[in-house]
């Protein structure tokens, strides 16, 4: 079914060099940027630098694009790749000369992306990752569609996994597709707070950047003698927070949903017979072929005003996945049914729970105290702004974390049945945590000193990619869990990929 | 045969009523070395300051922070020694057992046939004191690896040896 020859070396798609040539050009440029900038800017103020003419400067700049030029070439050259047996060959370099070899049964991951310069010159690039390594092992960065397609099918065929080889022989079936309405739900119903301290973030690094400058303006002068002229009235001050708080919603409000638009914009959920494969993207486009055997935890995260939209999140975690690609492993703007059946496809024993079994009461102390941190912080920034009448921001402050105390143990629960292991947890967003039992890698119970005396524990259980806590349950109960897995473990003595 | 019986979890064996075995006494000696390089190195720097910045404040912080860094150094004392009773390792048939930490315990089962690599490693002090740390991994990044230290080295070596034909038999 595949006309292509991969038994032969072969180079990727010519057009590969200008995408080399943007790579290569785009590394140079960022890590010479601050000189960049103030070559450019004394050259514009002085007509010359260091005494060279812009001529001169126009000539350095044309030999060092030729240079980057050759470069490509040569790593285009030197790139060639082919498939023999059950392995993948790739061998690269100009001077230090790499072969890289992966064995199909070893590939835990075939992704299909396009950054915009890709979709320009309509070429896709192919990543091949195993579990050993938190960096994709293979990078080819420019082949054509239809040959990414072939060669991914080429990889993912004779896996011995008995469970995809009938795989390409059903059609493509696309289970769901995200509408634009939805991601723009989805966008408006995400955490805000979150968004919210990444633009603070991103503002705090260029005020710092540019504080000298900054100061010239003397924005913060003026502001004092504002506040100095108002600081009578309280009112001004309340009305005075309340409005950046507002500004500062509506801004986060509105990087949220771009930010979720612009990462899953045409999200589309393809079934194969076996795997699962995510398709999206609008700048930088991605397809993912998921493989049940392949996948360590699932989370099911979903939030009040989400689920009043009916809107899931279904989060995938494998093994040592580049921290890059993290975020393109989940499927947003599922109903609830669409994230249960997605779910089996992933963990074929999945079930919604119907027994669920709570922490101790001790959580809620233990979640006081915690609270306590945010509570004397809230206080601090009060009395900074409102002097003497800080507590005010307690009438707000107080029932909040009260009622986020509250959800936070509604929420969590734990229930464990033969094969599966699910975890209840979350204040504003619940999420639900599964994994199967096989895939545990290790288990412990972790005691502080007052919980010892109370006889209580935490158990932790460790899958390849991350950690669940079963929090705070009866020192017998923890025991009894961690016999029960250990027995399920070393007795079934599946893989656990 | 397939059989499908009921499993009885109070039946199940019991990991935590394994008693462990404490891991070697010598094993205090570098926790004490490393207190003290720890210790000496704050105190120096404190009493540097002392002598070499001739300001007001300086010297009268400095006995609160002698004090301070002294109590400091106790209560680090006897938190490790607490911890040092609590350190302690065993083996079953199926997996390996490593418990450690008095202020906050954990006890870390890991089956055999999870275990992806071993290491055996000695520091310069450890070499001295014929001591090893054993380091099981398994996969991923969660966490779920132990490091069991200041084993004796023919136990370490032992050890190593068993649970390398344990993973060679499950493949």
């Amino acid at each position: 079914m595949n006309t292509f020859n991969f038994q032969e070396p072969s180079r990727q798609s010519v057009r590969g060099i200008v995408v080399l040539f943007g790579l290569n050009s785009y590394k140079i440029i960022k890590s010479l940027f601050v000189f960049i900038a103030a070559f450019s800017y004394s050259l514009i103020k002085n007509k010359a630098l260091f005494g060279v003419s812009i001529s001169t400067v126009l000539l350095l700049l044309v030999l060092i694009l030729l240079l980057v030029l050759t470069r490509s070439i040569l790593q285009y050259l030197n790139f060639k790749f082919h498939v023999y047996s059950d392995d993948f060959f790739l061998s690269k370099g100009i001077i230090n000369k790499e072969n890289i070899s992966v064995s199909k049964t070893k590939i835990q991951n075939i992704y299909i992306k396009q950054n915009v310069l890709q979709q320009l010159i309509h070429v896709v690039q192919l990543d091949i990752e195993t579990a050993g390594d938190a960096k994709a092992e293979v990078k080819i960065i420019a082949l054509s569609r239809s040959l990414a397609i072939a060669l991914k099918e080429e990889l993912l065929l004779n896996i011995s996994n008995a469970e995809v080889t009938a795989e390409f022989l059903k059609e493509d079936h696309i289970y769901y597709k995200a509408s634009i309405k939805k991601l723009l739900l989805e966008g408006f119903s995400q955490n805000h707070i979150k968004s919210f301290l990444i633009i603070f973030g991103f503002i705090g690094g260029l005020y710092s950047t540019y504080e000298n400058f900054l100061e010239n303006l003397k924005i913060g002068e003026t502001f004092k003698a504002f506040m100095i002229q108002n600081q009578q009235a309280i009112g001004f001050l309340i009305v005075l927070s309340v409005s950046i708080v507002l500004v500062a919603l509506f801004i986060s409000i509105l990087f949220s949903i771009v930010n979720t638009f612009l990462l899953n914009y045409n999200l589309q959920v393809i079934e194969h017979k076996k795997t699962v494969e995510i398709k999206k993207g609008l700048f930088n486009k991605v397809a993912i072929n998921l493989l049940p055997s392949r996948i360590q935890n699932i989370e099911i995260v979903t939030n009040r005003v989400k689920q009043y939209f009916g809107l899931n999140t279904l989060r995938i975690k494998q093994a040592m996945v580049d921290k890059k690609l993290l975020k393109h492993f989940s499927i947003v703007g599922l109903s609830a049914s669409q994230a249960t059946y997605l779910s089996q496809k992933f963990i074929t024993s999945f079930t919604r729970i119907q027994e669920k079994a709570k922490p101790e009461k001790y959580y809620i102390r233990i979640l006081f105290l915690k609270a306590l941190f945010p509570f004397v912080f809230i206080n601090f920034i009060s009395f900074l702004i409102f002097n003497m009448n800080f507590w005010i921001v307690n009438i707000i402050s107080i029932p909040l974390l009260s009622l986020l105390i509250y959800w936070r143990y509604k929420k969590a629960y734990y229930s464990i049945n033969d094969t599966l292991l699910v975890v209840g947890s979350g204040s504003m967003s619940t999420s639900t945590q599964v994994l199967e039992i096989h895939k545990i890698q290790a288990v412990a119970t972790k005691q502080g000193l007052f919980q010892k005396i109370r006889k209580i524990a935490t158990v932790q259980v460790f899958t390849a990619s991350k950690v669940t806590n079963i929090l705070y349950v009866k020192e017998d109960t923890a025991h009894a869990i961690v016999n029960f897995l250990l027995y399920q473990v070393e007795s079934q003595r599946k893989d656990w990929m | 045969m397939f059989t499908n019986s009921e499993i009885k979890i109070e039946n199940l064996p019991k990991a935590e009523a394994v008693s462990l075995n404490p891991i070697s006494k010598s094993y205090l000696y570098i926790i004490s070395i490393n207190i003290a390089i720890q210790y000496s190195v704050l105190f120096g720097l404190l009493i540097l300051a002392h002598v070499f910045i001739k300001k007001e404040w300086v010297s009268s912080a400095f006995y609160y922070a002698i004090t301070v860094l002294l109590l400091l150094f106790v209560f680090q004392c006897v938190i490790s020694y607490l911890s040092f009773k609590k350190r302690g390792y065993a083996l079953r048939t199926q997996d390996i057992i490593y418990a450690k930490g008095w202020l906050n315990h954990q006890r870390t089962t890991v089956p055999f046939i999870r275990i992806q690599h071993l290491e055996t490693k000695q520091s310069f002090i450890a070499k001295k004191l014929k001591l090893a740390s054993l380091y099981v991994y398994t996969a991923g990044e969660s966490g779920g690896d132990l490091s069991i230290s200041g084993l004796p080295i023919d136990e370490a070596i032992n050890i190593h040896s068993l649970l390398t034909s344990k993973i060679n038999e499950h493949v």
